[in-house]
């Protein structure tokens, strides 16, 4: 009982980091067709811009929070404003802009990498020590990192779901001509969808580093396991990408209390083989589907 | 009265390849008015150069008094609405949302209540549907939810591409009844057809379209006493 309890807990921690991920790269490929492959990096930017306010400026650790998340808002609008905007109308737009944002993420690694050194820093942006819950410990940065995802995943939602601007994102995302027609600028839309997947990304950054060490590398990984939820969930599918984070933290943890830490990875990215061979579209894709 | 459109020496078309060859029109500020010619002649190109999803080569557009902007989402908001060929919906959208979209344009504090009204008004059957989603609708209805989510934009044409397409007779029937219904407002209109003899009832004034040019014009009585002209054109 208590070992499931330490699994359910340690999972859902694991997949509220996978889903801050993995949200907005099922966002942005859903919304453009834009597969962000700067997106582990926008991650290290948002812990770099927490740990800056909080260790450099010496800042409270509620607005270093605040500062790792808007940082990342503010590269997906830059990365907006100085690449992508200029890409949309190519013939080629998904690979281009997959090779465009490779080297944008090369060489903001690289820029962090020269800031900020290689040196592994410790993320002051945590809460120590830990709670009992039904006889169990639980670390106050795991609720910590629940409550972040849930707030920002859940508002990101509700925006999509409840608002005019919310309702023009998806629109786009179904049919871009036919969003265009109803009066809404596309460009504009990309802009916020950028906006939103650095915001998610940037807290990703942020928990992620304060359950390891920040690096200029750090989004590496994560940012290919979010690859792999939004192939394993059908690409763009957005809820799809939250539920599937969630499984596999799930069963990572599991995994990784019943066999050993090693093999986490490994056997997940076997079960990810299995599903895609099963189910090519993704468990939450659909297959295109041409009614006239 | 000044024209809703003026069309001047419009030319556009794909790649390399001309489909529109100087077409000049006009149409009033209300009525319903058609164009009609066979496939493969520039009609679908036209409507989507006019409402800027294909980009014009040449020419002038005048809408409403004023050149029409560049960009295709500002020309749905300055009143210019196009209901494309196969209907183009928001297939993972409930009926209701598709209409709202379609109202997208509108200011923020219009009452969008009259506006669904007026839609489940000339489609009843939309109505019932109002929370399913589009993707599990019939092509009739499918149809009723394009011209629908035309109307909510309240603009100041509708442009409606082949409201015919692919439907069975009956449903099509349906849908040139709402349309006359809808004609009777007031409303401008102007429909894309292959077959004139859908419209002919419905439409006041006849556009033959043939190679990306107007090849015959006219109004409803100049269509039926010129009937060998325009069957020459269509191969019936």
């Amino acid at each position: 009982m208590d070992a499931i309890l330490q699994i359910i807990i340690s999972g859902l921690t694991l997949g509220a980091l996978y889903a801050l991920g993995a949200v907005g790269l099922a966002l942005t490929y859903g919304t453009m067709r834009m597969f962000n492959m700067a997106h582990g990096v926008f991650m290290a930017l948002g812990a770099y811009g927490a740990y800056y306010v909080a260790e450099v400026l010496g800042m409270p650790l509620v607005l270093a929070l605040l500062a790792g998340i808007l940082t990342g808002g503010i590269v997906g609008a830059l990365l907006h404003v100085l690449v992508v905007r200029f890409m949309l109308g190519n013939k080629n737009f998904e690979i281009n802009i997959l090779v465009a944002t490779a080297g944008v993420g090369i060489l903001l690694q690289d820029v962090l990498l020269k800031t900020f050194g290689g040196f592994p820093f410790r993320q002051p942006v945590q809460v120590s020590g830990a709670v009992d819950l039904l006889g169990t410990r639980v670390p106050w940065q795991s609720l910590l990192i629940l409550v972040v995802a849930f707030v920002l995943i859940g508002a990101m939602a509700l925006v999509l779901t409840r608002t005019r601007f919310g309702m023009a994102i998806r629109a786009t995302a179904m049919n871009r001509d036919a969003a265009r027609l109803m009066g809404v600028n596309t460009v504009n839309t990309y802009l916020q969808v950028l906006i939103i997947a650095g915001i998610l990304a940037g807290a990703a950054g942020v928990m992620i580093s304060s359950m390891a060490t920040l690096s200029p590398e750090m989004g590496t990984n994560p940012a290919i396991r979010a690859f792999v939820i939004c192939v394993v969930a059908g690409l763009g599918s957005v809820g799809g990408a939250g539920i599937t984070a969630f499984a596999l933290g799930l069963i990572e943890a599991a995994i990784q209390y019943y066999i050993g830490a090693r093999f986490g990875l490994p056997i997940l990215l076997a079960l990810v083989v299995v599903v895609l061979v099963r189910r090519p579209a993704g468990l939450f894709g659909r297959e295109e589907v041409v009614r006239s | 009265m000044a024209d809703l459109l003026d069309v001047r020496d419009l030319s556009s078309g794909y790649g390399h390849i001309k489909v529109l060859y100087g077409v000049s029109f006009a149409l009033p500020m209300a009525g319903v008015s058609a164009i009609i010619g066979p496939n493969g002649h520039g009609k679908t190109t036209l409507l989507r150069t006019l409402s800027g999803l294909n980009r014009s080569w040449g020419g002038k557009i005048m809408f409403n008094g004023t050149p029409v902007p560049a960009a295709a989402e500002a020309r749905a908001r300055a009143g210019l609405v196009h209901v494309p060929q196969g209907d183009q919906l928001f297939m993972e959208m409930t009926v209701e949302e598709n209409l709202l979209m379609g109202a997208y344009s509108r200011p923020a504090r219009d009452d969008l209540q009259a506006g669904l009204a007026s839609v489940f008004d000339l489609f009843p059957r939309l109505a019932e549907r109002r929370r399913q989603r589009v993707s599990s609708l019939s092509g009739g209805e499918r149809r009723m939810v394009g011209i629908g989510r035309g109307m909510m934009a309240a603009g100041k044409l509708l442009m409606i591409d082949e409201p015919s397409l692919g439907l069975a007779p009956i449903v099509i029937e349906q849908v040139y009844e709402a349309l006359t219904r809808l004609a009777a407002t007031g409303a401008a209109i102007l429909v894309v057809e292959e077959n004139p003899s859908r419209v002919e009832r419905v439409a006041e004034r006849f556009f033959l379209m043939d190679g990306g040019r107007f090849a015959w014009t006219g109004d409803a009585a100049a269509l039926r006493s010129s009937s060998d002209i325009v069957s020459a054109y269509l191969g019936n």
